[in-house]
């Protein structure tokens, strides 16, 4: 029975550590904030085997979990064990492979995409970035699709606006801060 | 610009999943996986069996030994901004004022220790800060979360509540603390769906601590899931997913 649960969680492990980091890494303010989501995210998975739904639904609720890891990682600083310790190092390391984009545009996006509630940030990116439906967002955020598509219509509206203000505003000094609400954070548990 | 072309620029403006794919984690992995699962293992050889999702539910809090909360002008005004604290507030990523800074609630936990609430709400950014001090009022430890404010922050208008523990390998001591305006009670759910209740004092915050009878870290997952605000009449004000 163990057994099968090891199979399945290195199978999970394989599938969805690196979407699971693309997801930490557009919704965090540093590689190591996005590194220590998905640490954690993979040992509630391992812990919670018994709970996590099969393919094509693993991936939905690999989301979840680290959504609300992300959420309450934003406003604490937990004490990390040593298993997350090296997770930690492993995607820091891996993740330094890599840089951020470089569009010109990138920063007024991302800094329009901060007017946005969190909600409807969060929507636009499931739909953008991690490629969802609204029937899978639904699933991740524990909604019903018709409202997923009512906080999608918004934050279209609402980034196409900004965006053209952004664009006529060219003496702004915000773009290109990309640094959410309780992001930064110190832990200095003893 | 079609909603196609807005969510490719959206996509195009931060890290993309080709790139990711990419990425070499071979290394180690073997060893990780094995660690987490070995973690795991030896749990349940300790007799720390896995939980069904069945049994999660109702195991809720119910092994607490203390809770205490304090909330309001009482604490306030009875401590001054100790040294270390200080330096935590006054370190902290966000170039806060550690003049700001309020104590808000406080309590002793099950290990004995002090947990001091202190929060900044000034022009400048927002923290949230916990410091633990042992018995003797030395200074063991804490917590710090802040954020900015500038053009594009809002002071902080939504509720909020966070989840942190201290362990000893025996029991968990839980700290949950936050801000649930103008409630008369909190219900907070954290990660395995179990809920404790706090009572805010009247700003708001509230702090519950708890003495978990076992190592519920697991079970807790550093998550918390949701929270409701009840009004006086036990009717949910509001609902906030986390």
């Amino acid at each position: 029975m163990r057994e099968s649960g090891e199979e399945r969680f290195r199978a999970c492990y394989a599938a969805h550590v690196r979407p699971l980091l693309g997801y930490a890494l557009r919704r965090t303010a540093s590689a190591n904030d996005a590194a220590d989501a998905v640490a954690e995210t993979m040992l509630v998975a391992w812990r919670r085997l018994d709970e996590m739904p099969p393919e094509p639904e693993t991936r939905l609720w690999l989301y979840g979990v680290a959504r609300r890891v992300i959420a309450n990682a934003r406003r604490s600083a937990r004490r990390q064990d040593r298993l997350a310790g090296r997770l930690r190092l492993q995607f820091s390391t891996a993740v330094a492979q890599i840089e951020p984009p470089e569009l010109p545009i990138a920063a007024d996006v991302s800094a329009a995409m901060h007017t946005l509630s969190d909600i409807e940030r969060e929507v636009l990116l499931l739909t953008a970035t991690e490629e969802l439906t609204p029937g899978e967002i639904a699933v991740v955020l524990g909604m019903n699709p018709n409202t997923v598509r009512t906080h999608l219509h918004r934050a279209r509206t609402r980034l196409r606006a900004e965006l053209a203000k952004r664009n006529g505003d060219t003496g702004h000094e915000g773009a290109g801060r990309n640094t959410p609400r309780h992001a930064e954070q110190e832990g200095v548990m003893g | 610009m079609s909603d196609e072309e807005l969510d490719r620029i959206v996509s195009q403006s931060t890290y993309r999943n080709a790139e990711l794919r990419r990425l070499d984690l071979a290394d180690g992995e073997a060893d990780l996986l094995e660690g987490i699962m070995t973690s795991a293992n030896e749990k349940a050889r300790a007799g720390e069996q896995p939980r069904s999702k069945r049994l999660r539910k109702p195991l809720a809090i119910a092994g607490i030994a203390t809770a205490i909360i304090i909330g309001g002008s009482a604490v306030a005004a009875s401590t001054l901004l100790d040294r270390d604290t200080n330096k935590m507030i006054s370190g902290a990523p966000c170039s806060l004022d550690s003049g700001d800074a309020r104590l808000v609630a406080s309590g002793v936990d099950g290990q004995n220790y002090t947990v001091e609430y202190w929060v900044v709400r000034s022009k400048g950014g927002e923290g949230d800060f916990v410091a633990l001090k042992n018995a003797e009022g030395r200074w063991v430890g804490g917590s710090a979360g802040c954020g900015s404010y500038d053009k594009e922050f809002q002071p902080r208008t939504t509720p909020f509540a966070v989840a942190q523990w201290d362990a000893d390998g025996k029991q968990t001591y839980l700290h949950l603390y936050g801000w649930a305006p103008g409630a008369a009670t909190v219900v907070v759910t954290l990660g395995d769906g179990s809920k404790v209740n706090a009572v805010p004092g009247k700003d708001g915050y509230f702090l519950s601590l708890a003495t978990l009878t076992a190592d519920a870290r697991d079970r807790i997952g550093g998550v918390v899931r949701n929270m409701d605000l009840l009004d006086a009449t036990g009717a949910v004000m509001q609902h906030v997913d986390f």
